[in-house]
């Protein structure tokens, strides 16, 4: 805990940094970590995951150690965060360990086209996790962690990724192997293709065998254990009047409620799970939308706060399978509308059912929350990370803006009470004035996006109760606005990527 | 510069919202700037020799505006000058009107 976070709220915006602080202590959302941090934050989450993924894929040391030569080996840019888990470090991170990732060949090959070191590392890691060279089909399955502690060998990429086309009779181009690799969506469609024609494909083709660990992955992603799993396939709903089968309602509104639970809540998974239609992912957009709907289900729930502890006490369920809960809500979108029930209420009923029959249903209302969960935490770490933007944009608008070239300063802004001075160097020329004057509108712009954005979360964190403050009122609060916050954090980036832009310097 | 440093001194730069001063100049940066890169504003007078006023401008509560541009034909880029004259002028007001914003965050 930390000093200051325990203090009351005094002027809401000299206490902002203490506030987001509070928050993410609370809730346990651990944003990317920033090159000039300029208020405290919490990344301590991230940073243990991140240290888990660079542990499987065989870097070795202290977490400087390894973090550093990651960086190298993956291309990262470390001259402003050598030991930070920034963005690029963070997303390099779940392209080779979050297997969500629609790879771009391009980022991860050196200039002589050949694959780069954590890239090798990454490849070795998944042949062994697949276990393409299990003698015995029995002893096939995918390995959450590495069996084996050494290191992967990061010389044998070629051959690696040969064994794994074989084994997946794909066709031998690295690129659709290495897609397949990091995909794991991408895979199990493959992998159902083969498992429902088995005979179509060859005697030592590793998907039909496949099949079934990338689907039970699949479902524990979605939140569904095994004793879900199991639960699922028993015939319906005896204890409702046997009266459980939706199917008969595939075309109508179903009727939810304590006689229909069962079979309704059953059907949802399955459909959810099993039907290639309502896997599609959603759009951004939609997905920001879909947000909004998370918060109210969350406002009108009890013990959302224990459940939330519970959530992100587990890092599986936080880190792994962002893209998978996001379809999954759209998906659920779909499969309610066409019952003719909105997401807000049709979620809540299916909860509310499925809590009342907890005996039998408890897995699948933790899958639930597990997925609105996964959803949420997401959204609002890239709140937390726009905030600190915002914040910095400020700071950088109140220091001012110094231009140097050839090692001197040419051409300085800077503010002081209610002055505000330009000096212009007998050195500096037309370029460097217009460099500045350019510098001086877009920082006005930049400023002005980023107090759009500190006012929406001052907006809230004036309202907090640093001491009292609960995970369900961040989650609320931040949730409620997050969209908004998200969009005008989007636009401040592209004005700093514009800024960072050779040609907008000149 | 953390974000309450920060804060402080742009809340400071604001409360006082009779007047709104904003000067360039041209002429040696070494004693205008210190080696961390602060402004000496004591450097800042037309007196000290060094520094020349290229445009200064005034602005009170009552939006009255007083402005000085220099005719000065030794001045290089003149034109130009005013034209960075006018954007730190209406960065100075964006400023202000930035913190309006980020407090009308509190009252939504």
């Amino acid at each position: 805990m930390v000093g200051a976070s325990a203090s009351a709220a005094g002027d809401p915006l000299a206490e902002l940094g203490d506030a987001l602080l509070r928050a993410q202590e609370v809730t346990g959302i651990a944003p990317t970590e920033p090159a000039r941090p300029v208020y405290r934050q919490g990344f301590g989450p991230r940073r243990a995951e991140a240290l888990r993924r660079l542990d499987a894929l065989g870097y070795r040391g202290d977490a400087r150690t390894r973090i550093a030569q990651f960086k190298v080996e993956a291309a990262i840019d470390r001259r402003r965060t050598p030991f930070a888990i920034d963005d690029a470090t963070w997303a390099a991170l779940d392209d080779l360990r979050g297997l969500e990732a629609t790879i771009d060949p391009r980022r991860w090959r050196d200039r002589d086209g050949a694959w780069l070191p954590a890239m090798r590392r990454a490849i070795a890691l998944r042949r062994r996790e697949l276990a393409v060279d299990a003698g015995e089909p029995m002893a096939f399955g995918l390995a959450d962690e590495p069996d084996d502690d050494a290191p992967p060998d990061v010389d044998a990429a070629a051959d690696d990724l040969q064994r794994v086309a074989e084994a997946l009779g794909a066709d031998a181009a690295e690129d659709r192997v290495v897609a397949l690799l990091f995909d794991e969506e991408a895979l199990l469609e493959e992998a159902e293709a083969a498992a429902d024609e088995p005979l179509a494909f060859g005697l030592d083709d590793l998907r039909p065998r496949l099949h079934a660990a990338l689907h039970r992955r699949d479902r524990s992603l979605l939140g569904l254990d095994d004793d879900a799993g199991e639960a699922q396939d028993e015939p319906s709903a005896e204890s409702f009047d046997g009266d459980g089968d939706a199917h008969e309602h595939e075309n109508g509104a179903l009727a939810f409620g304590m006689r229909d639970a069962l079979g309704s809540v059953r059907q949802f998974f399955r459909d959810l799970v099993d039907l290639p239609r309502y896997r599609r992912r959603p759009s951004p957009q939609q997905l920001r939308v879909y947000v909004i709907s998370v918060v109210r289900v969350l406002d009108r729930l009890p013990d959302v706060g224990a459940r939330w502890r519970s959530f992100t006490a587990d890092p599986h369920a936080v880190w792994q399978g962002e893209r998978r809960s996001g379809a999954w809500l759209h998906g659920a979108a779909s499969w309610l509308r066409e019952r003719g029930r909105g997401l807000v209420d049709g979620l809540i009923e299916l909860l509310e059912d499925a809590t009342r029959a907890a005996r039998k249903l408890a897995g699948y209302v933790t899958a639930i929350f597990t997925n609105l969960f996964r959803v949420l935490y997401h959204d609002l770490a890239r709140v937390f990370e726009h905030a600190h933007r915002a914040a910095a944009t400020f700071v950088r608008f109140t220091r001012g803006v110094t231009l140097r070239r050839d090692g001197r300063v040419q051409v300085a802004l800077r503010r002081s009470g209610s002055e505000a001075a330009v000096v212009v160097a007998p050195t500096a020329d037309l370029r460097d004035i217009r460099r500045l004057r350019a510098r001086v509108r877009l920082d006005n712009e930049r400023v002005t996006l980023a107090a759009e954005l500190l006012g929406l979360v001052l907006g809230i964190t004036a309202s907090w109760a640093l001491s009292s403050l609960g995970p369900l009122a961040v989650l609320s609060g931040l949730g409620g606005r997050a969209q908004r916050i998200i969009l005008i954090g989007q636009r401040l980036a592209a004005l700093s990527h514009e800024s960072q832009a050779p040609a907008s310097a000149a | 510069m953390g974000l309450k440093e920060a804060v402080n001194k742009f809340t400071d730069s604001v409360k006082d919202l009779s007047t709104l001063r904003v000067t360039t100049y041209t002429g040696s940066l070494e004693q205008a700037i210190t080696e961390a890169g602060e402004i000496n504003w004591d450097a800042f007078k037309p007196t000290n020799g060094k520094l020349v006023l290229a445009a200064a401008t005034q602005i009170d509560a009552d939006y009255d505006t007083t402005n000085f541009q220099s005719s000065d034909a030794a001045i290089a880029n003149l034109d130009e000058l005013l034209e960075l004259h006018k954007a730190a002028i209406e960065s100075a007001l964006g400023g202000r009107t930035a913190l309006v914003k980020m407090f009308t965050g509190l009252l939504k």
